[in-house]
């Protein structure tokens, strides 16, 4: 069939650079002018002509020229050979149309733009006669939906032989084509399953279209490989992006960790619901210890949120954690969560913590599809853990506590303390009764926008997306805001190259609250009053005459208790803010079917800025006489500037082929990534007022300080094989084999092998299984072990790396001196992995359910090394250390009931993990010792504070402390446990041992997802069980209180007060400094509501009616409620929230 | 068209693309993983330059200069973080001031298990090797790089120095953490180290050490005698103030040869090592080499007491044969709390000071004791004693500028004059003895000389009287009861006896429980 093309052919393959022009058009139109109604386009346009004697060809160009329809049509339609006057006044389209092709023989319809133009057939044309015979068949139709046999509209049609595309339907479902006898033509339409149909005769037909159902769900992908999860043996999750935004529409990692409980966020009781702190992520337990290089001793609140992570593979590149929580959750397509070697070991010393491999979403071909996001996110503090005295409470609490007693606490003399007593108590009378924990928060509303513009054709694919994201945290002042877009294009120039680029742009705009710490607030007597007499706000609002204990001049100091709102508004400011930029570009070439060759290069640019302003009348000058700190050089203000730049860049070979019944999928990699990080900071002070916070109006730079500045760069290399092969579907195998290279181990060991291999068995594919247990729809055995490694650790440790004295210059010239001693035989920390599994699918797959069993056992744990310090070190790194981790997962799938209109799913898992230290160095054992030399002392305020440690057969997450024997009723006391059993009154820090075990017992997520009709319901719960938990609530805010300060009322109530009280809490007057004891260890079983949805997608019938193809509007409610075995302040530095988030989703 | 042209062209190369692969997985694969760091510099490529050489050099200098060493403990000593008691310090031993604090008191009476003291001794022993390792890391590899210094001058001027701060360091450990030579010349002492490894150097006898610092020191001296400028016109004088001086030389690497370890540095301590093991004759030559250059002249009577505070010589800097350059901030923030903090950590009674200086007999007219010490009332109650403190490390407040650079002395002349003393006293030349004896006196306007000495005890006691007032604040008087095995004067009546118990510092813990070989 020979085609001729009128003006700029649309669909040809030729013109490439016109149709690129098009799609660039319609991108500019879309991201500066952002209109949203593009897909109204309809028949309305009206046309005027006035012609004498015009050929068709003249006219089809004064139609073009005016509605910008193309046309099409064959070259067997003569255009210049008739004549006609036209005379057409603002009249429609088709109107014009028929005007113009009266008389003509010619009919003509019209897809998208194009305007076709046909012979009418049911005649043979009279002047075709000794031409071949034309066998062209006009066949015509319609296009329905499947389930809810509704008409679709725009649907692709396209010849399977060479991706010609013959058409599309109208609004009303209806299709005209012109093909050849014998064509196989291909029904496409987004979100369907193509349709293949082979046309012999011109009869009318109906096509009827089935939704793509649950596709993730049967393949896995590896970031490397797309696998079909029958035949993979590795250990994976997958969970689709809709599923993920329908559990957690605001936070990522939280709703990945609700579909699995390996993937476990780590608690982070401080920093509570705080927009700006970042997850502690870990993926089946530890393969690394934390780093115990800070001169101060660990305290598990504040372990660095770097150690342990899985690697995140977002697209096929490596990206941090910031950039996932950053992420804007409309734009993924699906979440893999790779554990075992066989899933991971492609990803080699990457490997060891998981891997999480993230795929956005691709372009679909079609026409312009544009989906608009709106999100309302309203958060409201969750203070229900918070159980404070108030003002009557408190100030009989103090008493009791013997504040107003002379002597022991304080140098005041009684009569002052009376005074001071009825001073507030007059207070009180006279209703002051203020509600700290209020006055720092809010409720918070943050919102969403997001749109999406889709389309193209086979050959040319495009998404152009933005997004406005507001997320204020609940304390004020603090948000984390995003702006983001970008563009993607897929290019076939055939059908064996495809081009795809991919740019992302982020700005992150995050500010932390000016109000300080949350724990501040709670500390203050509601006795205190917010404003004074005439309503000025009171900076100081106490002072306290205290008893240190020390001797000498020293031993009774003033406490100053300041207004924590005052500071607030003084004019600080702490805020941070980056703008990243992604290019993706990667081509693809299939050389045969099976032979497909890419090439991949990503270039990231992250540019980070902090800002910290103090102002020159903050509480942190208040005090400092002026002698020492002029006025002039009060006020500080703080820089820094962190710059990434990383390039990655792979090239893959790949392999699948089904022969027989062999399948075989092989892929051979080559990856370089390098990562340059620039830090530079400095600091200026000396500021006139909070007004001019301009770094500008400081008068000089910090005073002996220089400015800071460092450059990090890392590289790694990774070249792999791994295959995956399958016999009959029944019997896989899968091997890696993975050389690894990096840039922070040491010159002798740069380059290091990993491996993995897994076997499995689909044992239902067995006749034996199919004739004997027909209920038994699914039975997969997989076994795997592997060897994988991980990088935790500073870039350079394996180098002797001298640094410049810059800021101590000698007199004859800068000098340089060595850091440490740079191990060059440091390698990676290998860890061994094995994984059992089963795959138990019943009744149809109605009810699955997959228990896994995995050990990891860690070697070359990197450690401290002690050493005699005249080799000029104390310590070196050395891999010297084992850890293992094991543990079980069950997930359980079960669709209750499913009907076409009733659907009930139940999902719920289990995890649980042990971790045990089998063997560390001599220096870590040392370090125990300086923890308890740190411990003991009390300047560093950790004596009631578990601290980490360490000892061969305990778990990294074992509580260390001194056994207790709880309070004694007769004096009030607490009694400790020696090691040797025996009791005592006196508490030694050599009495530390093992005192619980912060790991649950069991730990996962239990839900169920109801459909009905348009209705969604979703919930999500979690639990866990039997883990230990050091209750520092009852140390803090109870037993250790500071009575000058306000306390949990357990304070009041719980302890005891005379001899014979059994109580849990120690004498009410005893000031006393309560120690780490087992007192506090309580089992932490705790039951949360995680998550509920419910949505409504509106029906295809009113969608049609209303113009767009559909509407979803869904509530989801976070952190609803917590039930819970322990009582504690949960949130000390930034409280908690509860979130409900109202989503609107439209495609047009 | 466009396309499909490209495209052919890929097709061709199908058979490369394996080989590119191959290429990228194995050429430069070591060299891209080769990551040199920016803000700092790894070894290898710091000591591929000249320039490289010149600033480890001056790291070892900087590392000296710290307040864990001679910036501190070595020189004037330390104090607890709240700045209320002393920690250690060689003068404090010598009972150069006095306490009202329980800590400082301990410590005073040379109880060495007291927390801070240990604490202290440990930074010193482990910053004092860890300043060896620097100068091993120089001289392990120098000899190899010899190609990178144009000409031999630089090549012979580093490792000469770096020689030189090895033994210098390994000394003074000794002099700290080993028996005297006096008391036990056999007994276990210290490990000298001269390797850059992670397996410990075995522990040397006294007589072990000083062999191995006399044969550094003797390499030392024959290349820096081939190349120290200080040989080559040098004029030794305050900065600023003389044509040809030591802050003339474009080239701020060959400036102030007096605050590294130059050529007569390395004679000095060559004169001490040899008196410390008791070799009269070597001490003599070595010290006399160092008088007879007349490099360093007596400091002017109007300069120690000039009126103006920015140009009164308050150490006798152009005697200092050598010294440590510590005008840091850090340093100063120490000197500041030890020195001018109300109440000063560090402070004698004025009764004290006059029993020091002989006030009450020769001494009342001394210089030093004039000049350095400034009486201060006692803060701590009215009955208390008045204050006498140390003005040696004043600096004045900017922009007022000191007439020279915040330094701590290494080696003055005035001690060449004592070993040369001692020296010749002991090799029978009384007359010699007693005339370096004699000029050190007048140079600190003590006009009356002593004319003979009954016997050794008594010129040895002379000369500890005299040496304690020159050292005052610089710690080399506790080394000198040390050589002489010569009990401490507690008061005017009571001497705490000679014993390795109060000469030996305790070896830190670390040091004996990770030995591995």
């Amino acid at each position: 069939m020979k085609l001729k093309f009128l003006y700029n052919p649309v669909f040809a393959t030729g013109s490439v650079r016109y149709k690129l022009f098009i799609v660039m058009k319609i991108t500019a139109i879309l991201m500066f002018i952002g209109i949203m109604h593009l897909s109204a386009a309809g028949y309305s346009q009206n046309v005027s002509i006035s012609r004498h004697d015009a050929n068709l060809e003249t006219l089809f160009k004064d139609i073009k020229s005016q509605t910008g329809y193309t046309f099409f049509y064959t070259e067997k339609i003569n255009t210049t050979q008739q004549s006609i006057d036209v005379k057409l006044k603002n009249v429609s389209l088709t109107v014009a149309l028929d005007y113009c092709l009266k008389g003509l023989r010619l009919n003509y319809t019209i897809v998208n733009k194009t305007i076709v133009i046909r012979h009418v057939t049911d005649e043979a044309p009279p002047t075709e006669s000794l031409g071949p015979i034309d066998k062209t068949l006009n066949v015509k139709g319609i296009v329905t939906d499947g389930q809810t046999k509704e008409l679709m509209t725009g649907v692709n049609i396209y010849l399977k032989a060479d991706k010609h595309v013959l058409g599309a339907t109208n609004s009303k479902g209806e299709f005209l084509i012109s093909v050849q006898p014998g064509d196989v033509v291909v029904f496409a339409f987004v979100g369907y399953t193509p349709k293949e149909v082979t046309i012999n005769d011109a009869k009318p037909l109906t096509i009827k279209m089935d939704l793509v159902v649950k596709i993730m769900n049967d393949v896995v992908i590896t970031g490397y490989q797309t696998i079909k999860k029958d035949t993979y043996t590795g250990s994976a999750v997958t969970i689709s992006g809709d599923d993920l935004k329908r559990t957690n529409p605001s936070d990522v990692i939280k709703a990945i960790a609700a579909y699995d409980p390996s993937f476990r966020i780590g608690d982070n009781n401080l920093t509570g619901s705080n927009p700006n702190s970042l997850p502690n992520v870990t993926v089946r337990g530890s393969t690394s210890l934390p780093s115990v290089n800070g001169s101060s001793a660990i305290d598990r609140n504040n372990l660095s949120s770097t150690y342990n992570q899985p690697a995140y593979m977002l697209d096929g590149f490596q990206a941090t954690l910031e950039q996932i929580v950053d992420l804007d959750i409309d734009r993924i397509a699906n979440v893999t969560i790779l554990k075992d070697a066989a899933a991971t070991a492609v990803y080699g010393s990457r490997a060891a913590n998981g891997v999480i491999v993230i795929t956005t979403k691709a372009p679909k071909p079609g026409k312009l599809q544009l989906t608009y996001n709106a999100q309302l996110n309203i958060s409201a503090p969750d203070l229900s853990s918070y159980h404070v005295l108030n003002a009557t409470q408190k100030l009989q609490y103090e008493k009791l506590a013997g504040l107003y007693t002379t002597g022991a606490t304080t140098s005041t003399s009684q009569d002052d303390l009376d005074a001071l007593y009825s001073h507030i108590l007059e207070n009180i009378k006279s209703g002051v009764n203020t509600y700290w924990l209020s006055q720092p928060l809010r409720n918070a509303y943050g919102i969403k926008h997001s749109l999406d513009a889709q389309g193209g054709d086979s050959t040319f694919r495009y998404d152009v997306y933005g997004r406005y994201q507001t997320n204020p945290g609940v304390m004020i002042g603090s948000s984390r805001n995003d702006y983001s877009g970008g563009m993607t294009f897929y290019y076939n120039p055939s059908k064996k190259l495809l081009f795809r680029n991919d740019l992302q742009i982020t700005q992150e705009n995050s500010v932390n609250s000016p109000y300080g710490n949350f724990s501040t607030y709670v500390a203050m007597n509601p006795y205190y009053p917010l404003t004074d007499g005439n309503g000025n706000s009171l900076r100081e609002l106490a002072n306290w005459n205290v008893n240190t204990g020390a001797l000498g001049p020293k031993q009774y100091t003033t406490e100053n208790v300041l207004n924590p709102l005052y500071e607030a508004n003084v004019g600080n400011f702490d805020k941070a803010a980056y703008l990243e930029l992604i290019d993706n570009l990667s081509i693809d070439y299939h050389i045969t079917p099976a032979l497909r060759l890419q090439g991949q290069i990503s270039l990231t640019d992250h540019k980070a800025t902090s800002d910290t302003f103090v102002s020159p009348t903050s509480d942190t000058f208040y005090y400092i006489p002026i002698t020492t700190l002029p006025v002039d050089d009060r006020g500080s203000y703080t820089y820094g500037n962190d710059d990434i730049f990383q390039y990655d860049g792979k090239i893959q070979l790949n392999y699948t082929k089904q022969i027989g019944s062999h399948s075989l999928n092989l892929a051979m990699a080559s990856e370089v990534v390098s990562n340059t990080e620039n830090i530079k900071s400095f600091e200026a002070e000396g500021f006139s007022n909070s007004t001019f916070t301009n770094i500008g109006f400081a008068r000089t730079y910090l005073s002996n300080s220089a400015p800071t500045g460092d450059v990090l760069t890392t590289r790694t290399i990774s070249n792999f094989i791994t295959g995956n092969y399958a016999y009959q579907n029944k019997y896989l195998l899968d091997a890696t084999y993975n050389i690894n290279g990096s840039s922070s181990f040491g010159a002798n060991k740069q380059f290091a092998p990993f491996w993995s291999t897994g076997i499995g068995w689909n044992m239902h594919k067995e006749d034996f299984m199919k004739n004997n247990f027909p209920f038994i729809s699914r039975f997969k055995l997989t076994a795997t072990t592997g060897l994988t490694g991980s990088v935790d650790f500073p870039p350079y440790l394996a180098k002797t790396i001298y640094s410049y004295q810059t800021s101590d210059w000698y007199s004859t010239g800068i000098g340089a001196t060595v850091d440490g001693y740079g191990n060059t035989n440091l390698q990676w920390q290998r860890t061994t992995n094995y994984d059992l599994a089963l795959d138990l699918g019943l009744f149809g797959d109605k009810l699955v359910i997959n228990p896994h069993y995995y050990y990891k056992l860690t070697n070359g744990l990197l450690t401290p090394i002690n050493i005699v310090p005249s080799t000029g070190y104390q310590t070196y790194e050395d891999n010297l250390g084992d850890m293992r981790d094991k543990g079980e997962e069950v997930y359980l799938t079960w669709n209750a009931y499913k009907t076409s209109k009733l659907n009930i799913n139940i999902v719920a898992n289990f995890a649980h993990n042990s971790n045990a230290v089998l063997h560390i160095s001599d220096a870590l054992k040392a370090y125990n010792a300086s923890v308890d030399a740190y411990q003991s002392n009390p300047a560093n305020n950790v004596q009631s504070t578990p601290l980490l440690r360490y000892a061969e057969g305990q778990s990294i997450y074992t509580i260390y402390g001194v056994k207790s024997d709880g309070i004694d009723p007769e004096t009030g006391k607490e009694i400790y446990v020696k090691k040797d059993g025996t009791l005592t009154f006196n508490y030694d820090i050599n009495d530390t041992q093992p005192i619980g075990n912060a790991e649950a017992k069991g730990e996962g997520n239990f839900g169920s997802n109801i459909t009905y009709k348009q209705f969604y319901l979703g919930f999500t719960f979690h639990y866990q069980f039997g883990g230990d938990y050091y209750n520092q609530t009852l140390v803090d805010r109870v037993e250790d209180a500071d009575p000058r300060y306000n306390v949990d009322i357990r304070a009041l109530e719980d302890r005891w007060q005379q001899p014979g009280d059994v109580t849990f809490f120690k004498n009410i007057a005893d000031l006393s400094t309560t120690y780490a004891t087992s007192r506090f260890v309580q089992k932490n079983n705790e039951v949360d509501l995680q998550s509920v949805t419910l949505s409504y997608d509106i029906t295809k019938k009113f969608a049609k009616k209303i113009g767009v193809q559909g509407i979803r509007l869904s509530l989801t409610a976070n952190d609803l409620f917590e039930a819970s075995s322990i009582q504690i302040e949960r949130g000390i530095d930034y409280p908690y929230a509860r979130n409900l988030t109202c989503t609107l989703q439209a495609t047009f | 068209m466009y396309f499909t042209g490209h495209f052919l062209i890929f097709t061709k190369m199908k058979k490369y693309i394996l080989i590119v692969i191959g290429l990228i997985t194995l050429a430069s694969c070591k060299k891209f993983l080769d990551v040199k760091p920016q803000s700092e510099v790894d070894e290898t490529q710091l000591f591929n330059s000249a320039q490289g050489y010149r600033e480890a050099l001056n790291g070892v200098y900087t590392l000296c200069s710290s307040t864990s060493l001679y910036g501190g403990n070595l020189t004037f000593g330390s104090y607890n973080y709240n700045g209320t008691s002393a920690t250690g310090g060689l003068d404090v031993l010598a009972q150069n001031y006095q306490f009202n604090d329980v800590i400082s008191n301990d410590i005073q009476s040379f109880d060495y298990t007291q927390q801070a003291f240990v604490t202290t001794t440990t930074a010193v022993w482990d910053t004092a090797y860890r300043a060896i390792a620097n100068c091993n890391y120089i001289l392990t590899t120098i000899d190899a790089k010899k190609s990178l210094f144009s000409g031999t001058n630089d090549y012979y001027l580093i490792k000469g120095e770096a020689l030189t701060l090895r033994a210098y360091l390994h000394f003074d450990v000794l002099r700290m953490y080993a028996p005297s030579y006096a008391s036990n010349p056999t007994a276990k002492a210290i490990p000298y180290v001269t390797v850059i490894s992670t397996k410990s150097t075995a522990f040397s006898t006294v007589t072990g050490v000083l062999d191995s610092c006399i044969a550094d020191l003797t390499r030392a001296k024959t290349l820096l005698q081939q190349s120290d400028p200080i040989l080559n016109g040098y004029v030794v004088g305050y900065p600023g103030q003389l044509t040809q001086n030591e802050d003339s030389n474009p080239d701020l690497f060959y400036q102030n040869r007096r605050q590294r370890m130059n050529y007569y540095t390395v004679c000095g301590e060559l004169a001490r090592i040899y008196l410390y093991e008791n070799d009269y004759a070597d001490a003599l030559t070595n010290a006399e080499l160092v008088i007879n250059s007349k490099l360093f002249p007596w400091t002017n009577q109007a300069d120690f007491f000039s009126q103006g505070i920015s140009t009164r010589d308050r150490i006798f800097y152009k005697e200092l044969i050598s010294c440590w350059y510590i005008d840091n901030s850090t340093v100063n923030n120490e000197l500041t709390t030890l020195f001018t903090a109300v109440p000063p950590v560090l402070s004698a009674t004025t009764d004290q000071t006059a029993t020091i200086y002989e006030a009450a007999q020769a001494g009342a007219d001394d210089w030093r004791y004039k000049q350095w010490f400034l009486a201060t009332a006692s803060t701590s109650g009215a009955t208390a004693d008045e204050r006498a403190v140390l003005q040696k490390y004043v600096e004045n407040t900017t922009p007022v500028a000191n007439l020279y650079p915040l330094v701590a002395p290494a080696m003055r002349l005035t001690e060449m004059y004592y070993i040369a003393s001692e020296a010749s006293y002991n090799l029978g030349d009384q007359t010699s003895a007693l005339n370096y004896f004699n000029t050190v006196r007048r140079n600190r306007g003590i006009g009356d000389s002593v004319v003979s000495v009954a016997d050794k005890p008594t010129f040895n006691n002379l000369l500890l009287t005299e040496a304690r007032k020159e050292f005052y604040g610089e710690s080399q008087i506790f080394y000198m009861y040390k050589r002489l095995n010569h009990g401490i004067p507690l008061s005017s009546t009571y001497i705490q006896p000679a014993s390795d118990k109060i000469f030996v510092f305790p070896l830190p813990i670390d040091e004996l429980a990770y030995r591995n070989n």
